[in-house]
């Protein structure tokens, strides 16, 4: 997949996601595609953009759609997708489950794009949502970094 | 995520409202288009007895321009602006500022006084009606008085609105048409609340040069003459954002990042109306 | 609507004005009746999803939703038909990206938006083909949030 961080403002834009799931033998192709979107924007959310903050108190800190942010249609692109079928041996007609996977990818790949911009910069993140404001952290600590190393360098 | 019991009048003249607005002191809340109050009645955040509906007040639904100037009353709502249904003298800014809050089943009740009575920092039009040196009318039973936009917000969720005032209209100066402008917010998603907003609007003719950054969760930070952030002139090829990020440390923004965040916003904005 | 009058198409979603799942007409516009008041609609005409079974643009809309797999669990649909019947009666030219921006106050956890998204674009060029041109510059003919006179369409 590729994306665009902003290095100004940490925005992370997804330009292309390509996905290839196996299920071994579709039995209805329109609700496997479905089910893939679906889990794709459920991946967004989880790599880019849902939280569920505590303070110390135990008190949930994001209690509106204002704070906890579901992706909307304009955070979820159409992923180009493609399917492979290898039968599974144990199973009638070769079926495999498919609900599960289009969730499960996103958090990581799109994570490992975001640390793939920036490692000109030096930095990566290792937490997810990757929210603008650790993206602008992860740039800013690698900036420290850099500068401490020069200073040892040069000492 | 039901709101309280309260009771509801739906005046259809502005002296019967400013009398149930004065009888039910603290406890009453104006109800405009209800985009903002709505929320917070269900969530409880506000517990009024009394809701006084203002939306069958003719007065606050004018839109004409009058000498140099767009009055715009307090319930025109963000779909007229959006849909051109009001005049403009604004070049599109005002238009394209209202197309871009929240979602259109939002706009298409949402006032541009709600709003501004509302003073979500992070709010559009707390923003680009300062940044457009806009004025508020604010009416009471004895008369009325009219403030600069960013006299009228005085903090987070705060104005100087008294307890027996409406905010009765929006008054817009007319724009040249070479007059340059530039609004950009920083938002997480398409709708939400923005985390920065930067405006300016340069227009020679009329000797105006004027730049907002808001959504600072307080006021936002206006200046009337924009030179300060331009080393001195009116250049908009010379924006400092040196400067800019002082001036947001005076305010008291401590965090560099959050600094960051505006001062782009800001710079942005300038990039846009420098394109213009 | 729901409890006296058994119309229980319009869902409960959020409460709060964000998710859409509430969205209905009131004097032909999109709103959200979660935060809209029964008694601030005096004099309104109110259409839920269940009044616009025999509306010539909802049939097609849905129509194209169940071509296009654009609903699974059905708890945004009448939300988003209302909203999409919306952007075609009034959209002139808008291209993917503008369907997106124009449907984002509807939320959706199932479909990843693929399927509602192509089956909008589908109606409007659909209508368009036809020559049905849009409502250009908005449905309402009148300022303000609310009208106190008849209906007056624009000829």
């Amino acid at each position: 997949m590729t994306v665009a961080v902003d290095p100004e403002l940490g925005d992370v834009e997804i330009l292309d996601y390509v996905i290839v799931e196996d299920g071994g033998r579709l039995v209805n192709p329109m609700v496997v595609d479905g089910q893939i979107y679906g889990g794709l924007a459920q991946g967004i959310g989880t790599a880019l953009y849902e939280e569920m903050p505590f303070d110390r108190n135990g008190q949930p800190l994001a209690t509106t759609f204002a704070d906890y942010l579901l992706p909307g249609p304009t955070e979820v692109p159409e992923p180009r997708l493609d399917h492979i079928e290898t039968l599974a041996p144990y199973t009638e007609f070769g079926v495999k489950g498919i609900g599960e996977g289009g969730a499960i990818a996103p958090p990581a790949a799109i994570a490992n794009a975001v640390n793939d911009a920036l490692k000109g910069l030096g930095a990566e993140l290792l937490y997810s949502p990757i929210t603008p404001r650790r993206v602008l952290e992860a740039i800013a600590a690698a900036k420290v970094q850099r500068a401490a190393v020069v200073t040892r360098a040069g000492a | 995520m039901k709101p309280v019991n309260f009771a509801y009048q739906r005046p259809r003249h502005f002296g019967e409202a400013m009398g149930l607005l004065a009888d039910g002191g603290a406890h009453a809340k104006v109800l405009a288009g209800g985009q903002s109050l709505g929320p917070m009645l269900n969530l409880r955040l506000v517990q009024p007895e009394l809701i006084v509906d203002i939306t069958a007040l003719d007065e606050l639904k004018r839109a004409e321009k009058l000498g140099d100037h767009l009055v715009l009353g307090a319930c025109v709502t963000h779909a007229d602006i959006e849909d051109g249904r009001v005049p403009d003298v604004t070049n599109g800014a005002m238009p394209e500022v209202a197309a871009g809050i929240a979602y259109r089943a939002v706009r298409n009740r949402g006032t541009i006084g709600g709003s501004l009575i509302n003073a979500d920092p992070s709010a559009d039009w707390v923003s680009a009606l300062s940044a457009l040196g806009a004025e508020a009318i604010v009416r009471r039973a004895d008369g009325a008085r009219t403030l600069a936009v960013e006299d009228f917000v005085t903090g987070a969720l705060e104005t100087v609105l008294g307890a027996n005032e409406l905010l009765e209209a929006i008054r817009v100066p007319a724009q040249s048409a070479s007059a340059q402008w530039g609004y950009y917010k920083v938002c997480r998603k398409t709708g939400e609340y923005a985390q920065a907003i930067g405006a300016v609007l340069l227009d020679r003719p009329r000797n105006v040069f004027r730049a907002v950054i808001g959504a600072t969760e307080r006021k936002p930070l206006v200046l009337a003459d924009a030179r300060a952030l331009f080393g001195g002139s009116d250049d908009l090829a010379q924006f400092d954002r040196g400067a800019a990020d002082a001036m947001l440390q005076s305010i008291g923004m401590t965090d560099a990042l959050d600094r960051q965040i505006h001062t782009v916003a800001l710079a942005r904005a300038v990039r846009q109306a420098a394109g213009a | 609507m729901r409890e006296g009058r058994d119309l229980t198409g319009t869902h409960l979603g959020c409460e709060h004005g964000v998710c859409g799942a509430c969205t209905i007409l009131v004097d032909d516009m999109p709103v959200r009746s979660c935060i809209t008041y029964a008694v601030a609609c005096d004099g309104a005409e109110v259409v839920t999803i269940e009044g616009l079974d025999d509306d010539e643009i909802t049939r097609e809309l849905r129509e194209a939703f169940k071509r296009e797999h654009a609903l699974q669990c059905g708890y945004c649909t009448p939300g988003m038909l209302v909203s999409a019947r919306d952007l075609v009666v009034r959209s002139v030219d808008a291209d993917e990206h503008d369907i997106r921006v124009a449907m984002s106050g509807n939320l959706c956890r199932c479909t990843g938006y693929v399927g509602i998204i192509k089956a909008i674009r589908s109606v409007i060029a659909a209508r368009r083909g036809r020559d049905i041109a849009a409502v250009a510059g908005g449905g309402p003919q009148y300022c303000g949030s609310r009208r106190v006179r008849s209906r007056q369409r624009r000829t």
